[in-house]
């Protein structure tokens, strides 16, 4: 089985398995691109991503690696948030920092399947709260003005169309 | 080092919010933060807008959630419904077996689920084809109708204004010494603090007849005026499409004057001045426009309306026999039916286009339920149809008999004797229920005949339904007939009821015999279809030239849109609208069956329809649904 080594940003090596590492967009474009060649020695640089989040990346993409390929426009699909399978949950079931960390891996690796799957955890976390539990579950400050965050109040009372 | 959500890049929230629903989640997202609220806003107007481009382009789909969650709202149609925020409000409506419903719903947006609030105050009667618009935090509940107490009337108006306090939870009704008539039927919108109603099947003084009046809400003080408006209008009119185009004017559309009156015309109503003025408005590309149809559903996104129709104008055909005057349709009845089934299939254009109705939807948004019942539907319907059709169609050959034929555009004649609501009771309540308050005397009668023919075909029936349908469906009942009238003759009629009824029995059977070879000649060719499909080939009788299976099967209800924009050109030009041309005759997959008298409104970026009549239904009885489709764009990936 022809493989590639990946070089994380903190420099450890994986050995990897082709077909599994071309589940990222950005890695089969770059051995195409490159005319990097299975078999080579070459060790592919992954600058944005470090060793934790590529190796939870690989065990992603290990585990997916069947999984037929995602239709480019797939108009007739809805999207849910409530469809992740219960190994996406288990995988995911991790620190809020690894989360985003996992979005902007798969975002860079443009890997679509983890995207998906963790943007919808990210969904998840957001629905059913009000914004100041929102606030509290991520830790992000509010910097509304009382009088804006009036405004904002207002804004979404009246934003149905006439 | 760790990542925190404000590490993401605008593009990964935006598709995050893009995957929460567009209602209170985003609302919520839009308070956190500057960051959040600027991308939340993007989303928000983004679903919005890409339902527009879908619109325009025929990329769109359709939805449906299955319910699962307790409390589940009643199936029912010609309810009204409003949409509140994050939330659609259903009042009222009718059910499959006369009965009117006065609860009231609230379908959460965001979760996707119903809730029944439990509300103090003066609650309205239970009442179907009643207005229901939205003011601030108040909706305001005007006119219906509900299914009669007493044996000669057929269904009973209502003049009752309510309003619901949203934030109170509370029902106070609001009857002044000056208002509107009993009606049904009209539509409403609102501008600034009024709200304008037009049209509607009314009852003035002891007198049914079909209005082209203006009336004017006062929303803050909840008074009642008429205002002076042109001599020119809109021929009267009941169950049409109404909807403000911004402030100062109202659009008007289609609408029925009664049977086979089906309008397909457009009006412009000016309120800037002291004198109203209404003005036609042209209309181009009437070759998209909805076959037909004054009972379906329509709302307005933007500058588009989109009303939900028929597919083709074939799907009209049967109606079309029933242009005929209704009366005499005993006999060379199903003979000409059969001719006119045949030759359906060829004349579909032009059916479309003339007189055929238009379509003008029931008004959607705005809430405004056509009124009476169940009748409509069945003749719309290609084949099916469900149980009223026993009964119905003794009640209009019924008096048929008795009145003259009258023109195409009375509806009228079949009136009285019809049992209008009680036609839509399902064929079992028919039969055990006791004789009830509506027309006892007819019903029992049909109650013997349905018995006796239970295990007939229904079609024949059904033909001759259709015309009634939209007589019922208007109430046609025709000033002259009233009360005195009616009860004057109404012994009379029942004989004649009774002789016919024997007839068409007698008839019946003979055709049945002839249906059953036919079946075995068309399944020998090998034409098979789907259920209802085959109810109407069957109907069709000795049609040499069936309608072809694919027409018939296409029972999904078709998109149509129609572009508003140019209603108030600069310049002095002409006001008009445009019809837009759709792909595959407006049908996308996973549309709704051919529900009537649904409503439709305008959420964030997509399009709720919920309840009506299914017309399609293989059982005997009426399906009415509780279903909640969504008309939506695709979602796609940024």
């Amino acid at each position: 089985m022809p493989t590639i080594k990946l070089q994380s940003s903190d420099g450890e090596i994986f050995d990897t398995d082709v077909q599994i590492a071309k589940c990222s967009g950005t890695i089969k474009t770059m051995l195409e691109d490159l005319g990097m060649d299975e078999g080579d020695d070459e060790v592919v640089p992954l600058p944005n991503v470090n060793s934790a989040i590529l190796r939870k990346v690989l065990q992603w993409a290990t585990f997916h690696k069947d999984d037929p390929i995602p239709v480019e426009d797939d108009d007739s699909k809805e999207k849910r948030t409530d469809d992740i399978s219960s190994w996406d949950a288990d995988f995911l079931k991790v620190d809020q920092g690894t989360l985003f960390e996992l979005i902007l891996a798969a975002n860079y690796l443009d890997i679509k399947g983890l995207l998906d799957v963790t943007c919808k955890t990210v969904a998840n976390m957001i629905k059913g709260k009000t914004p100041e539990e929102i606030r509290k579950t991520f830790n992000i400050k509010n910097d509304f003005t009382p009088a804006e965050e009036e405004q904002v109040r207002k804004e979404n009372e009246w934003c149905e169309e006439k | 080092m760790a990542a925190s959500i404000n590490s993401l890049p605008n593009e990964i929230l935006e598709f995050i919010f893009s995957l929460l629903p567009p209602y209170e989640p985003l609302e919520h997202c839009a308070a956190v933060c500057k960051r959040w609220n600027l991308l939340a806003t993007n989303v928000r107007a983004r679903k919005k807008s890409n339902l527009q481009k879908g619109l325009i382009d025929f990329n769109l789909c359709w939805k449906e959630i299955l319910q699962e969650s307790t409390p589940r709202i009643a199936a029912r149609f010609a309810h009204a419904s409003s949409l509140h925020r994050n939330s659609m409000y259903v009042f009222g409506g009718a059910s499959s077996c006369d009965t009117t419903f006065n609860d009231l719903w609230r379908f959460d947006l965001s979760r996707r689920e119903w809730i029944r609030p439990i509300s103090m105050g003066t609650y309205p009667s239970p009442k179907a084809g009643a207005s229901l618009v939205c003011h601030n935090d108040l909706l305001i509940l005007f006119g219906g109708w509900q299914h009669a107490y007493t044996p000669f009337h057929m269904c009973t108006l209502i003049d009752e204004l309510h309003v619901y306090n949203i934030a109170e939870n509370r029902w106070t009704i609001h009857n002044q010494a000056y208002g509107p008539p009993p009606m049904t039927g009209h539509s409403a919108s609102v501008h600034r603090n009024k709200m304008i109603l037009f049209g509607g099947y009314q009852k003035n003084m002891e007198n049914l007849r079909t209005s082209n009046d203006i009336w004017v809400l006062d929303l803050e003080r909840l008074v009642w005026k008429k205002p002076a408006v042109s001599d020119l209008k809109p021929a009267p009119r009941y169950g049409q499409f109404q909807m403000a185009i911004g402030e100062d004017h109202i659009l008007v559309l289609g609408g029925t004057g009664g049977v086979n009156r089906v309008f397909n015309d457009a009006w412009l109503l000016d309120m800037q001045r002291d004198t109203w003025v209404w003005k036609r408005v042209q209309i181009k590309n009437k070759k998209s426009i909805v076959t037909h149809n004054w009972c379906y559903p329509a709302c307005n996104v933007g500058s588009k309306v989109i009303v939900l129709g028929p597919t083709s104008p074939n799907d009209f055909q049967i109606i079309r026999p029933n242009r005929v005057p209704p009366m005499g349709r005993t006999r060379p009845n199903a003979e000409q039916l059969r001719n006119r089934i045949g030759a359906a299939p060829q004349g579909p254009m032009h059916a479309g286009e003339p007189n055929i109705p238009r379509n003008n939807p029931a008004p959607p948004a705005r809430a405004n339920l056509p009124p009476p019942p169940p009748a409509p539907m069945q003749p719309t319907l290609p084949g099916p149809s469900q149980g009223l059709s026993p009964k119905e169609s003794n009640p209009s050959s019924g008096p048929g008999p008795s009145k003259p034929p009258s023109t195409v555009n009375s509806g009228v004649p079949v009136v009285e004797a019809r049992p209008g609501p009680s036609g839509l009771r399902s064929p079992s309540s028919t039969a055990s229920g006791p004789p009830s308050r509506s027309m006892p005397i007819i019903r029992s009668a049909f109650s013997r005949q349905s018995s006796e023919d239970d295990h007939l075909p229904k079609r024949f029936n059904q033909q001759n339904l259709e015309q009634n349908h939209m007589a019922m469906v208007a109430f046609s009942v025709d000033s002259s007939n009233h009360a005195s009238n009616a009860s004057f003759s109404h012994e009379r009629k029942l004989e004649l009821l009774r002789k016919l009824e024997d007839k068409i029995s007698a008839m019946r059977r003979a055709k049945e015999a002839e249906q059953q070879q036919q079946q075995q000649q068309q399944q020998r060719h090998g034409i098979r279809e789907v259920n209802h499909a085959d109810r109407s080939i069957n109907s069709t009788g000795g049609s040499p030239d069936p309608v072809t299976p694919k027409r018939v099967k296409r029972n999904g209800l078709a998109i149509f849109v129609c572009d508003v924009s140019n209603l108030l050109p600069t310049g002095g030009a002409e006001p008009c609208i445009e019809w837009q041309e759709s792909k595959n005759s407006g049908l996308i997959a996973g549309a709704p069956d051919h529900y009537t008298f649904s409503t439709m409104i305008n959420g964030n970026g997509e399009l709720i329809v919920f309840g009506g009549l299914n017309k399609n239904h293989k059982s005997e009885n009426l399906c009415v649904s509780n279903s909640v489709h969504f008309l939506t764009v695709p979602t796609a990936v940024v």
